[in-house]
């Protein structure tokens, strides 16, 4: 009885001090825990910036050769529309040309005296420097048209290249401030947010360059409309030459 | 109690209708229940009432045997035409084939219907991928909605009428200036070009970090 109460002190400070540490040990373990990710995040943000780098450098190479892809697609199919064009138009012009011949037979086969022929002449030749005045004015119109498509197309070229090389850049400065934080022993959540923050940056930049690049679009539709002018007074022009050549050719045939 | 008294009423009420069934009459099956006298009367009354009811509902013979005679004639021979346009479906269409025709119908729907999907997705689909090459130009129209396409224009015949060679002339007019129009398609290159230049600044992704 007398021994058993020295042991029983004896089991009670050591229960006491196992009971001690653990309670310690659990309430260690969750900072311990944490400390761990946040290093494994440091690491991670810092290790993977390299990978990251590559991710984006990769996408940037693909959508570069699609736009590549993409220019060249479109210099080709202008060029083959415009071709279409043109030969379309040089056909329409030489079957109109060819009938209008015709007419002038028809018109010499009636005229029966030497005023009605001369008068058929003359309305020939009014009719044909008619003619020749408004293609003229529509030959040079197309031809504006189609300057000032290619230059809104080298426009947006050069506009959407410095663009490109802007967006390079600023991930390049990105990229390399990143690295430095890492090896400086900056706080991986800080490396993380910052680069994130550069990075939407310089996304934001090129979204506001390409509002102005689609803004170049209005260069080519006040040239057009221009020349949409032009057409049409040659048109009106032209009606106007021939009201008065169908005049003089009536007045020739009723007179006679 | 209360169930002592639903047991006796339902005896009163079975012993009653025996009675008059066995035709005894109402005064009778009373002075053998005196004590429920007018429960008694009040289920011959019911019964009698009944009967009087179904007796109503069956028509008397001679009328029966009118009906049926008349209904013979009116019910068509199962050898005459049913349909005046089909001469070789005759009597009733019978409830086989009619059960025949749904289910030959119903087996072809599972047929029909996927087989139908399909072609109206083919349909879509190279409807689509015709669309992406087909020029735009093809579907614009000039400020009168005219199709814009100068091929399409073909000369007046010569008639020696000064009004037609005008005519004619002035359709040639109208038909350059559609020509000059076509050009503007042109400008929807860029816009295509643009859509693939735009996607570049989508190159960074939140999510690689």
């Amino acid at each position: 009885m007398i021994l058993a109460n020295p042991m029983m002190k004896k089991t009670s400070k050591f229960s006491t001090a196992i009971l001690v540490s653990v309670l310690t040990a659990s309430l260690a373990a969750p900072a311990f825990t944490l400390a761990q990710e946040t290093t494994s995040e440091a690491r991670g943000v810092c290790t993977r910036i390299g990978e990251i780098a590559a991710g984006i450098d990769q996408r940037m190479a693909d959508r570069e050769a699609k736009i590549q892809a993409k220019r060249q697609e479109t210099k080709d199919t202008a060029l083959a529309r415009r071709s279409e064009r043109d030969n379309k138009l040089a056909e329409y012009r030489a079957r109109w040309d060819a009938n209008r011949q015709e007419h002038y037979a028809k018109l010499d086969e009636k005229a029966a005296t030497d005023g009605q022929k001369q008068a058929v002449s003359d309305f020939k030749a009014a009719v044909e420097a008619a003619v020749s005045a408004r293609r003229t004015v529509i030959d040079s119109a197309i031809s504006a048209s189609r300057q000032s498509v290619d230059e809104a197309i080298i426009a947006r070229k050069t506009a959407v290249d410095n663009a490109k090389n802007a967006f390079k850049s600023a991930k390049t400065s990105a990229i390399e401030k990143a690295k430095n934080d890492c090896a400086a022993g900056v706080d991986s959540r800080t490396v993380r947010e910052t680069f994130r923050a550069d990075m939407k940056a310089t996304r934001d930049t090129f979204a506001a360059e390409w509002k102005a690049i689609e803004k170049l679009r209005g260069s080519f539709e006040s040239v057009h409309a221009t020349k949409k002018e032009a057409v049409q007074t040659a048109v009106a022009d032209f009606k106007v030459a021939l009201e008065q050549a169908r005049t003089d050719l009536k007045n020739a045939f009723d007179q006679e | 109690m209360n169930k002592e008294n639903e047991q006796n009423i339902e005896e009163i009420i079975e012993k009653t209708l025996a009675y008059l069934d066995g035709g005894k009459s109402p005064a009778e099956i009373s002075r053998a229940f005196p004590e429920h006298q007018k429960t008694v009367e009040d289920i011959a009354a019911i019964a009698k009432l009944l009967q009087k009811e179904g007796e109503a509902v069956i028509p008397p013979r001679e009328l029966l045997i009118r009906i049926i005679e008349h209904a013979k004639s009116a019910v068509t021979n199962q050898a005459d035409s049913r349909y005046l346009f089909k001469k070789e479906v005759k009597g009733r269409p019978s409830l086989h084939n009619i059960t025949k025709i749904y289910e030959s119908m119903a087996s072809k729907w599972k047929i029909i219907v996927p087989a139908g999907i399909v072609v109206v997705v083919v349909l879509l689909v190279v409807f689509a991928r015709s669309g992406t090459g087909v020029p735009r130009y093809a579907d614009m129209k000039d400020n009168n909605g005219g199709a814009m396409s100068v091929t399409e224009a073909v000369p007046p015949v010569a008639t020696g009428d000064i009004d037609d060679v005008i005519a004619g002339l002035l359709d040639d007019s109208a038909n350059e200036a559609l020509a000059f129009n076509e050009e503007r398609t042109d400008i929807n290159l860029i816009e295509e070009s643009d859509q693939v230049a735009n996607d570049f600044g989508q190159s960074y992704d939140e999510k690689d970090i």
